[in-house]
């Protein structure tokens, strides 16, 4: 499967035409997905009779889209017309089919994207690892015996493993970035309130983003400039126009104070992660260190109001369906749900304050590097690993990193460092409303060819 | 909602205040639970009396991993419980009238 940008010049320029691209999206995704378990959902009828109408309007002549023929897939908790959205659950099958796709969903589609199916996911998005009971785990490219990361794990194994050139997944914690780094491809957790979250299932009000993965900057960023704009369905979702990244893109890390992030960043980190972080500081001549202050009380603030609010979501589902969900995200949405109101109003209130020093911070930098992972893809099923000789468990450690940077919903681009045998991932964070500064100093390391996302043979 | 650019507003710095309360605090009852080998449990004594106030099955068997999962989150808690901020201090979401 070639990138996004591939595509799209084949189709435009007549090389090659949607419908024979959507096949072969459709071919690869019958062939190799036994192997990924990445989709729950494939929606070939739909995406036949999308690509037909692009090279309709191909032959007539009308202006194609900028994503005209690429096909995607979405986490199943995006609404996708006609499907039940399962958000990784047993209990939400249940439910009646979706009767309109979610806003992202008709903006990729707006732009000629072609939507082929719904993926894989974590339960309910309270997952960092990617595997599911009800559907089996979603596995790795690189490795089909690790696991992919989560919770957007079918995301980063249908990306990773060539079956589609962008995904849509959903991070509240970490759950596009984790699976970029461990799939080694890449992720853009936009701005909080940037994306429109309107007919998706939801997990963390105060923390939900959405956003795309992909396998080049370039993809990332069409994809991206595609879903932005104000929406009335979304309350989050920020009144203000477009700010395009892709034009910005060619300009790089030019002039950019770049700084990377020491204390609690430097902390409980693999071999491979500060390889690969250490890498990257080197290709931009980020020298500087910057501390991020509190993060470890960011992350546990975060913590708490995911347990919080995500048991309040699910409270009822919990007092009559309890016995349906995975147990593993049962018993943390049960605490969830005894948790004192106090510490979730002292978890806001911390917040706040952790909101204005970081954006202090921002005025003498423009982007903090960071690791996206403490370490590489761990087994499928692999409860702990040890680092620096400490044993800790997996579930609760994939998101150390990603959690203090969602908290206060600073953009973050997850960069894929191709190390052997497995790949990881580094964080470029840039302020609020910048995700154009993270995503040019992405495209100056894949240009310099510092990170990369190639297809792995599986 | 919490709406970030609203509240991109200039604001008095909380961070420059004296804290208003002392950091000395007492502690969480439940922060003391493996001093209480071979005694009861008041964590187990809260998830009980909880769970039935929000009448949530709690089966016996998930009653450890619920515990447990409590203990984590409320050891998470403490660590910024535990961080004076001024009772002026705001919460991040802001609702708009």
């Amino acid at each position: 499967m070639q990138t996004a940008t591939g595509i799209v010049n084949a189709v435009q320029s007549g090389a090659a035409t949607a419908t024979e691209t959507v096949e072969a999206a459709l071919d690869a995704i019958k062939l190799r997905n036994p192997k990924l378990t990445a989709f729950t959902a494939v929606t070939a009828e739909r995406a036949r009779k999308r690509a037909a109408a692009i090279d309709e309007d191909r032959a007539a002549a009308r202006p194609l889209g900028p994503l005209a023929g690429v096909p995607f897939a979405v986490k199943n908790l995006f609404d996708v017309k006609g499907l039940p959205t399962l958000a990784g659950s047993k209990i939400n099958r249940e439910l009646p089919p979706a009767t309109r796709d979610a806003t992202v969903i008709e903006r990729l589609q707006a732009a000629g994207a072609v939507l082929v199916g719904a993926l894989n996911m974590g339960e309910y998005a309270y997952d960092f690892t990617g595997e599911n009971v009800h559907d089996g785990p979603s596995r790795n490219p690189r490795d089909v015996k690790r696991m992919t990361g989560g919770s957007s794990g079918g995301s980063g194994s249908a990306v990773a493993g060539g079956l589609v050139p962008i995904a849509l997944g959903s991070d509240t914690n970490g759950s596009i970035r984790v699976p970029a780094s461990l799939c080694g491809i890449f992720g853009l957790k936009p701005t909080y309130g940037r994306l429109s979250r309107a007919r998706s299932f939801p997990f963390v009000s105060s923390l939900d983003h959405i956003g795309p993965l992909a396998r080049s900057v370039t993809d990332l960023a069409l994809a991206y400039d595609a879903m932005q704009g104000p929406d009335p369905d979304d309350p989050v979702c920020a009144d203000s126009p477009p700010e395009p990244a892709s034009p910005r893109l060619s300009r790089g890390a030019d002039g950019l104070r770049i700084a990377v992030a020491g204390g609690y960043f430097q902390k409980g980190m693999s071999g491979e992660a500060r390889a690969a972080l250490a890498r990257v500081a080197k290709a931009l001549d980020a020298e500087d260190e910057v501390e991020i202050p509190e993060a470890a009380r960011a992350r546990a603030a975060a913590y708490v109001i995911t347990a919080a609010e995500g048991a309040a979501l699910h409270l009822e589902r919990l007092r009559t369906r309890a016995r349906d969900f995975d147990p593993a995200v049962r018993d943390r949405l049960i605490a969830g749900a005894m948790v004192p109101a106090t510490l979730v109003n002292q978890a806001q209130k911390f917040r706040r304050w952790y909101r204005e020093r970081m954006l202090e911070l921002f005025a003498g930098v423009d982007a903090i590097l960071a690791p996206a992972t403490p370490c590489t893809a761990p087994l499928i099923g692999q409860q702990t690993f040890v680092i620096d000789g400490v044993e800790l468990p997996v579930r609760a450690n994939l998101g150390i990193y990603t959690q203090p940077i969602s908290f206060i919903g600073l953009p973050a681009v997850a960069v894929p460092v191709p190390l052997k045998p497995l790949p990881i991932g580094v964080q470029i964070i840039a302020a609020p409303w910048r995700e154009d500064v993270a995503l040019r100093i992405a495209y100056d390391l894949e240009r310099a060819g510092v990170v990369a996302a190639p297809v792995p043979k599986y | 909602m919490t709406n970030h650019k609203g509240a991109r507003r200039s604001r008095k710095s909380s961070a420059s205040r004296p804290p208003a309360r002392s950091r000395t605090r007492a502690k969480p009852a439940v922060k003391s639970n493996k001093a209480h080998a071979g005694a009861a449990d008041p964590l187990d004594a809260f998830i009980e009396a909880a769970a039935r106030a929000l009448a949530l099955p709690v089966e016996p068997a998930w009653q450890p991993v619920v515990k447990m999962n409590l203990r984590v989150i409320l050891g998470q808690a403490a660590l910024f419980s535990e961080f004076s901020l001024p009772d002026e201090a705001e919460p991040a979401p802001i609702f708009t009238a």
